[in-house]
């Protein structure tokens, strides 16, 4: 019964510490799908003029839940974004800022300087995902190693 | 869309504290048709016999002394819910001056331009604008096609000053053709430019058209005749404020391959619309067989006169 609950708790310690880690996955994820959308919006933009809140819906429609702080949605798309921002857990601070900078920009202005927007945010994005995407590949591995240890550390002392 | 949502669309746009004022006042006043929002000036509120203003209290006055004041920041929101927070998305209506809301009520807007090599290339400053309120009259268009009648429905100009009635008129009269008014259900063809006709949203009009109808929205008038000529094969093709020599040339060429219009052209009256060049290149195709002038003021939309041509 003892081994039983040790096992028990080690699997949770390794269990808990692997959906921790998860939001790092997340996090690149939400950077390369807001990286696609940025080439959507674009081509939207240029092709047919649409509406921020119909390119929005458009973009939730063909890759649903890729980017969760744009659902739900109403006009002012910006203030909407930044509301469901504060819920999203997987991006970091400086990421939400971007986010919201570009959504309080897109829109105000006509379609050369909305294009010029998108392509800046983009480069933004991909840069973001070249810091990002080998930190968050470290910083999982390192998790994982921990909660490796700190499970086998329990089991020892329990035993 | 019923007048009633196409009233709520437009007071959502404006400020919370001029909301409840503005929705009284369009409930109990089914004759205003204009609001005028201007940069630090009173809102105004036009009826056919009336000018109202709304006070710091939210009601209606006669007198623009103790009326509330746009501020700036309250005509740039306004401004921004109008284009929907998408300025790039209404660029080219914006450039000429308009914007069309959902339902087909226009919205003027008198501001700056940027002119860049002769042409308007983006407005700013936005100082004032104008929001038409659209009421479909049913029985506007039954007098006119009954005196076409009798020549057996040939083309004919409606003329009139700015809101005369021509646009509710020339929607009323392509219902009742597409709906065999003349014996048959003619195919009607409305080129909209200004999405004012036919208030298009997501391919569906927002009036009643009649069942053989089919709506061109957004096209420049010329393309657009000519494209319904070439694909559509109307009997009748119905455009609005007719202006340009080269509008005036496609409608010819249109009349030229057959099809009949119905059109509307901006003139105070008969006599001043024979002074515009544009009328008398039509009148002498000798396919448009009347002119009808509208009133306004305390005439509104009523037929005043109609000439053959």
């Amino acid at each position: 019964m003892k081994y039983f609950f040790i096992a028990l708790l080690c699997t949770s310690i390794v269990l808990l510490s692997h959906i921790y880690a998860a939001k790092y996955k997340w996090r690149v994820k939400r950077l390369e799908s807001f990286r696609q959308f940025l080439v959507f919006a674009k081509s939207e933009v240029t092709y047919v003029s649409t509406p921020v809140l119909e390119i929005v819906k458009k973009y939730d429609k063909l890759y649903a839940g890729s980017l969760p702080f744009l659902n739900p949605l109403k006009e002012p798309v910006a203030a909407c974004v930044k509301e469901n921002l504060q819920r999203e857990e997987a991006l970091d601070t400086k990421q939400k800022q971007m986010i919201c900078d570009f959504f309080a920009g897109f829109g105000t202005q006509d379609e050369e300087a909305s294009v010029r927007l998108l392509e800046h945010y983009r480069a933004m994005a991909d840069s973001e995902l070249q810091t990002a995407a080998p930190e968050c590949r470290e910083k999982r591995k390192l998790i994982h190693r921990l909660s490796l240890l700190g499970a086998l550390g329990v089991a020892i002392l329990l035993i | 869309m019923k007048v009633n949502e196409i009233c709520a669309g437009i007071t959502a746009l404006f400020p919370q504290k001029y909301q409840a004022a503005l929705q009284k006042a369009l409930a109990r006043h089914e004759d205003i048709y204009e609001i005028r929002v201007r940069k630090q000036q009173p809102l105004v509120l036009l009826s056919a016999n009336n000018t109202y203003f709304i006070s710091a209290a939210g009601e209606l006055v006669f007198s623009p002394m103790n009326a509330a004041v746009i501020a700036p920041e309250e005509i740039e929101s306004i401004f921004a819910k109008l284009c929907r927070y998408s300025v790039y998305s209404f660029k080219e209506s914006l450039n000429e001056g308009y914007v069309t809301l959902p339902g087909g009520a226009r919205v003027g807007i008198a501001a700056s331009a940027v002119v860049k090599n002769g042409e308007i290339s983006a407005v700013k400053e936005i100082a004032a604008l104008n929001f038409r309120i659209v009421r479909a009259v049913k029985t506007a268009a039954g007098e006119v096609l009954e005196a076409l009648k009798n020549a057996h429905f040939p083309s004919a100009i409606i003329i009139g000053a700015p809101c005369s009635g021509k646009t509710t008129l020339l929607r009323e009269a392509c219902r009742l053709l597409s709906s065999g008014y003349s014996g048959m259900y003619q195919k009607c063809t409305v080129v909209d430019e200004r999405g004012e006709l036919a208030a298009m949203h997501g391919g569906i009009a927002g009036f009643e058209l009649g069942a053989n109808t089919d709506v061109l929205s957004f096209f420049p008038k010329p393309v657009g005749i000519l494209n319904a000529v070439r694909t559509l094969s109307p009997d009748w093709i119905i455009a609005d404020e007719i202006g340009s020599l080269q509008e005036c040339r496609s409608v010819l060429q249109g009349l030229n391959s057959g099809v009949r219009f119905l059109i509307s052209m901006h003139a105070g009256s008969i006599a001043q619309a024979k002074r515009k060049a544009q009328f008398r290149l039509l009148c002498e195709s000798g396919d448009f067989g009347a002119v009808i002038c509208l009133g306004s003021g305390k005439n509104l939309g009523k037929v005043e006169e109609i000439e053959p041509i």
